[in-house]
């Protein structure tokens, strides 16, 4: 198990903290609190699959086998928000 | 090379005979005396030359203007209001951004990281009126996009898609409380405000993975974990597939932008964890590695340093 090193500081070469790594700080409960506030949006969540799926079909660097595997898999996520609200109603 | 009498230009080079003969086909091609024009193609054809025009990625807002009122000219006003049919496609697209090309896409064995600055102002502006995403994928197919997502001129908001689950959306935090993590960069001799995103997949132990999404907190100059998650996956899980392929990118909703701010990327860099299990070093995304993806949605490069950072505007 092994995380990957810190990103490089952008501070000058020899400045002697460019060379020290980051401290990293566990946030992720403070995230977690102020996401749950907020309502889900799944007309969002439907507009975000749908776009990556036009983009995929307009994608001039994929075969069109290529594309069809990946268009099913995105429509298979899109079919499962479905199920979940089907009436888009939330 | 020769020239028929009727066409002083010279003949094409081609594969076939040096001096092709001309025929005379017109009449084979003249329409027929029942011919019906297909309105709705006819227009179609207009409606995408206004579009090339008004959002032509290496045309000043003020050349599209011109070439607009030149098409106006040639084809009339009404081919102006050609477009945003009803009957349009879904406008989905890249207004600028970078893809990772195969080779790089899956060059990587248990683990890839990426680390990237999101030129982001507070407001969108210009037109935008639906979504627009800033968002960027670290080469993972089951990893995590964790990125700017404005909607039409509300402040925008941080989320975490995540990738590797079934209820992807796990963060969404308002602009308001990014404070902390918000820093001003300069690049070509401008100042930008952007957010320092640094999102890694890695193998914890055989079909065992990790996604994390971390932000540099500026004020405490530190990184601060945000969102982590472990899952079961295998290796061509994460190589394989369409997922994952893109760096950098300002995701569009709309046909066309106008008069937007700025976007971009700064400083975008990843590293690569080999099948013995070590760490590469952190290198600058080039313009070997990827290539820019530009749908004409109305976006045009205000600089592009191949192709670790850009900026965009409308």
């Amino acid at each position: 198990m092994s995380r990957p090193p810190g990103p490089p500081s952008d501070r000058r070469p020899g400045d002697p903290e460019a060379e020290e790594p980051a401290p990293i700080a566990d946030m992720r409960k403070e995230f977690a609190r102020k996401s749950s506030r907020e309502p889900r949006d799944r007309e969002a969540e439907r507009a975000f699959l749908k776009n990556k799926i036009e983009i995929l079909r307009s994608d001039r660097k994929l075969s069109e086998s290529e594309k069809e595997e990946a268009v099913a898999a995105l429509l298979r996520e899109l079919d499962r928000l479905e199920e979940e609200d089907p009436d888009g109603r939330s | 090379m020769t020239n028929s009498p009727d066409t002083p230009v010279p003949t094409p080079n081609t594969d076939q005979e040096p001096s092709a003969p001309h025929s005379d086909e017109r009449e084979t091609f003249r329409p027929a005396v029942d011919y019906r024009p297909d309105e709705r193609a006819e227009q179609a054809f207009l409606a995408s030359k206004v579009h090339i025009a008004r959002t032509h990625p290496t045309l000043h807002p003020a050349e599209r203007q011109a070439t607009l009122t030149e098409l106006a000219e040639r084809l009339g006003e009404p081919a102006l209001g050609l477009r945003d049919r009803e009957d349009a496609p879904t406008p989905g697209g890249v207004g600028y951004g970078v893809f990772y090309n195969t080779p790089f896409k899956t060059g990587f064995a248990q683990g890839t990281s990426l680390y990237w600055e999101v030129i982001c102002p507070t407001a969108p502006g210009g037109n935008v009126n639906t979504w627009l995403y800033l968002t960027a994928m670290n080469r993972a197919g089951k990893g995590l996009e964790a990125f700017v997502s404005y909607y039409a001129q509300d402040a925008p908001r941080f989320k975490v898609f995540d990738w590797a689950r079934d209820d992807h959306w796990q963060i969404d935090i308002p602009w308001s409380s990014l404070g902390s993590y918000l820093m001003t960069r300069s690049a070509h001799g401008q100042n930008y405000q952007a957010l320092g995103v640094w999102n890694s997949t890695w193998q914890l132990s055989p079909n065992l993975w990790r996604n994390q999404a971390l932000l540099w907190n500026q004020a405490a100059q530190r990184y601060d974990l945000i969102y982590q998650y472990d899952y079961a996956a295998a290796l061509a899980d994460q190589t394989g597939g369409w997922i994952g392929s893109w760096g950098p990118i300002v995701e569009t909703f709309q046909p066309s932008y106008s008069h937007t701010n700025r976007f971009g990327a700064l400083r975008t860099m990843l590293i690569t964890r080999d099948s013995g299990g070590s760490w590469g070093s952190w290198q600058l995304l080039s313009s070997g590695d990827s290539y820019i993806r530009t749908d004409n949605t109305g976006f045009r490069s205000v600089f592009l340093d191949p192709n670790y950072a850009f900026a965009v505007e409308s």
